[in-house]
């Protein structure tokens, strides 16, 4: 089984990065959807079925805790795994986006085997 | 305790290195900063929040389609690599930014970081804004020397 993916980053460079861990940790990928922003995001989970959110928090346009935020209300969180992946290392500010819901949080750096391993357990696999 | 400021960096830089660029890094002590600087490139970023203050990375040309090629998973002769090794360099240090911040002043903080942009003189401009605490590591990268300051506005606590 493969799965869609969806990477949220308003930096091309680290959404090849990300594209580039996921496929070293050889995670089955059916489809891999770029956005540049959460608004971007929320068009693409409106016109497409997501498995897994990959999400940065600061960005231009819609930022990751209003992407978060609209998933809340929309009561999509609960059933679509959101992974925010940034270099906010306030422990403060992780607490608050578990607390809104999101299922695990990545610090830059991170390697291919912590990738593998949060996404195994949220898809299921391994 | 004292905070060894040079130690965060060097484990901040080369686990940033290591993990995002697949890259090994050794640190060296003296370099001519006269000796190709037309040749290099700089960036900075800013930090804010009860400290401020910069992180600045500079490196050889040379040096940009290693870096981008190995971030990328690209080729060194990709037609852009100029410009996507210049992307990769800012999201490399503002991703080591990101990482020393939580271990010089601890997890608690919320910092707020600027977006990375090109640095004219770095040596000039650290000159000129009067720092109170500047750090520096000079790192071996594939043969080329790249290097890293840290600054704040005010002493470090401890």
């Amino acid at each position: 089984m493969a799965f869609n993916i969806l990477v949220i980053d308003d930096s091309a460079t680290i959404r090849s990065v990300i594209k580039r861990t996921l496929k070293m940790a050889q995670v089955p990928i059916n489809n891999l959807f770029e956005a540049g922003n959460g608004q971007e995001g929320l068009d693409i989970i409106n016109d497409n079925w997501i498995d897994l959110v990959f999400t940065d928090i600061n960005m231009p346009v819609m930022d990751g805790i209003e992407f978060i935020r609209i998933l809340n209300e929309k009561n999509l969180i609960k059933e679509l795994p959101v992974v925010v992946i940034s270099t906010e290392g306030s422990s403060t500010r992780i607490e608050e986006l578990l607390e809104m819901g999101i299922k695990s949080y990545l610090h830059k750096p991170f390697s291919p085997e912590k990738l593998k391993a949060v996404v195994d357990e949220l898809l299921g696999l391994g | 305790m004292k905070i060894d400021l040079f130690s965060i960096m060097i484990e901040s830089i080369l686990e940033v290195i290591e993990t995002v660029a697949f890259l090994v890094a050794i640190p060296v002590e003296e370099v001519d900063d006269e000796a190709g600087q037309a040749d290099c490139i700089s960036i900075k970023i800013d930090y804010t929040g009860f400290i401020n203050g910069s992180m600045y990375i500079k490196a050889p040309y040379a040096f940009t389609p290693v870096l981008a090629a190995n971030m990328l998973g690209i080729e060194e002769d990709d037609p852009n690599i100029m410009k996507k090794g210049e992307d990769a360099y800012k999201e490399v240090l503002n991703i080591i930014c990101g990482n020393t911040l939580p271990k010089v002043f601890g997890k608690e903080p919320v910092f707020k970081l600027s977006m990375p942009q090109i640095a004219e003189d770095i040596l000039k401009e650290i000159e000129e804004a009067g720092p109170k605490v500047v750090s520096r590591i000079n790192l071996d990268i594939e043969d080329h020397i790249v290097s890293f300051w840290f600054t704040t506005d005010t002493d470090l606590p401890g």
